[in-house]
């Protein structure tokens, strides 16, 4: 009775992980091409996004742990 | 010919005109007023106790802000019928699609939890238990969609709209010095003549609740949602203009509330919510005004919650291919709607985790938001430039220079506002 319930619960969570990621796949299929135009201006933004992000996640990743550490927001 | 028909002819323009704006009229005005929503209305309720009317000139300045970067969502939603997460896949690849989606759903889900604090702190001013309210207020949500109709939703939000509107009388009721509010509006003043960190933060926090990355998404969906076309984005940026007015007017009204009632009074120095606020005048003797603030916080975190949630539905339907709209049954757009639902319930359910940690989810809130704002703003720019999308709405010259301005002093305010929020005192 355990097991079949097991059985059927980690096949559930198998069978949404992999539709899932089936989903995932044909979305980046079909926006593989982006449609803006390719200036050399966006492709200055986007990079410079890039890099902002970045910084930003590290000090968020570094705030998480800290807070995490010691329990306090400040 | 009796009065009214006299009435009739003389102002049928104007009447045609209001009737034709009231059926466009929706996304823009929604949109603006559920911009004041809990962590808004704390941010005016503070600012008025703390500088009283010296800062009104600085919300005033928010008005173009706002107008300017939400009128572009409708010119991009009506033209390329597609919802921000939608535009962001399309026009930049998986990505940044990804980032934005997942970005969107994080900060949406960690703001509905602040919208929830909001509410079950305000209903708990009248002894209600934050699980009455929860469950209320997630049976009331589920209401509202549960018509099947955009329009119905639409019309019901206005009803809690007009619920936001108890910041006027409020105000009124406390008996301000007119001379001095008018003052406080048009000439720019620094509190106390200096500018310290307190102040540059509470000019940060200001800026931070009058534009944020839901409000950029939800609006674009609903003007797809809703069916607008190109023929009416200038009723789109009538509407958008009317909003901004109003969220700009609510605040004011809100600071000029607690700047009234509140500044150099005893005590006033330790509020630090607007339920303090509203706490504050019950037990002073002040009953209508605490009962009024305790309605209005908690008006503005329904209505918060109600854009916040459809917001990540509009974005999850938009990426999955799923049906997404409110003109749908809900056997119709199952998905559509188990996410809204799923949203609310465990954004509720973790107020009413005992000890939760709140204080450090309002913390994170702010610094997310840093992280998906510049970006959805920046992608924002780039697709209202592009002739090949946008076709003749493209950004003008005049709109190019005033958005790039507005956009990057947003990026570079908000992410000082990130930064001192993570450290408070690097300054």
């Amino acid at each position: 009775m355990f097991k079949k319930f097991y059985e059927f619960f980690i096949n559930g969570i198998k069978n949404i992980f992999n539709n899932t990621a089936k989903q995932v796949n044909i979305i980046n299929e079909k926006y593989r091409t982006p449609h803006t135009s390719s200036k050399p201006v966006v492709r200055i933004a986007l990079v410079v996004l890039r890099v902002y992000l970045m910084a930003l996640i590290v000090i968020i990743v570094y705030k998480f742990i800290i807070v995490v550490i010691t329990g306090k927001a400040e | 010919m009796n009065i009214w028909a006299k009435l009739f002819y003389r102002f049928r323009k104007i009447i045609k005109a209001l009737k034709l704006y009231f059926i466009i009229a929706g996304p823009g005005l929604i949109v603006m007023l559920a911009d004041n929503d809990a962590g808004g209305i704390t941010t005016y309720a503070v600012t008025g106790a703390k500088y009283k009317y010296e800062l009104l000139w600085f919300i005033l300045l928010l008005l173009p802000v706002a107008y300017f970067v939400q009128e572009m969502t409708v010119r991009l939603g009506a033209v390329t019928k597609k919802g921000h997460a939608e535009s962001i896949f399309y026009g930049f690849g998986p990505f940044w699609g990804w980032f934005s989606l997942i970005d969107l759903i994080l900060t949406d889900w960690l703001t509905l939890v602040t919208e929830f604090i909001g509410m079950t702190a305000a209903l708990s001013i009248f002894h209600i238990p934050p699980f009455i309210t929860v469950l209320v207020v997630a049976i009331i949500m589920f209401l509202m969609v549960l018509q099947g109709s955009y329009w119905t939703w639409e019309k019901i939000a206005f009803l809690f709209c007009a619920f936001n509107l108890v910041y006027i009388p409020a105000a009124f009721i406390v008996n301000p010095t007119v001379s001095q509010v008018l003052s406080g509006t048009f000439i720019p003043s620094i509190p106390g003549g200096k500018f310290s960190n307190e102040i540059f933060f509470f000019l940060m926090a200001n800026i931070g609740t009058t534009i944020a990355p839901w409000m950029i998404f939800f609006q674009q969906s609903a003007v797809v949602d809703k069916g607008m076309l190109e023929k009416d984005i200038p009723w789109g940026k009538v509407d958008t203009f009317v909003g901004s007015t109003f969220t700009v007017l609510i605040a004011m009204f809100c600071i000029v509330t607690t700047g009234t009632a509140l500044f150099g009074h005893a005590g006033a120095n330790e509020i630090q919510s607007a339920a303090d606020a509203a706490h504050y005048f019950l037990s002073h003797g002040n009953n209508h005004l605490g009962t009024l603030l305790a309605i209005g916080l908690f008006d503005a975190g329904f209505l918060g919650a109600i854009c916040i949630s459809l917001a990540s539905s509009w974005a999850f339907g938009e990426v999955f291919g799923w049906a997404h709209s409110l003109n749908l049954k809900i056997k119709e757009a199952p998905w559509f709607y188990i996410t809204y639902m799923f949203a609310l319930l465990t954004a509720g359910g973790v107020v009413l985790i005992p000890n939760a940690p709140l204080g450090i989810i309002t913390l994170f809130v702010q610094v997310l938001a840093v992280t998906l704002l510049p970006a959805a703003l920046v992608f924002l720019l780039i697709l209202l430039n592009d002739k090949k999308i946008m076709g003749k709405y493209a950004n003008t010259l005049t709109q190019n220079i005033i958005n790039f301005t507005i956009v990057g002093l947003i990026i570079i305010v908000s992410t000082l506002y990130a930064v001192t929020t993570i450290f408070p005192h690097i300054f």
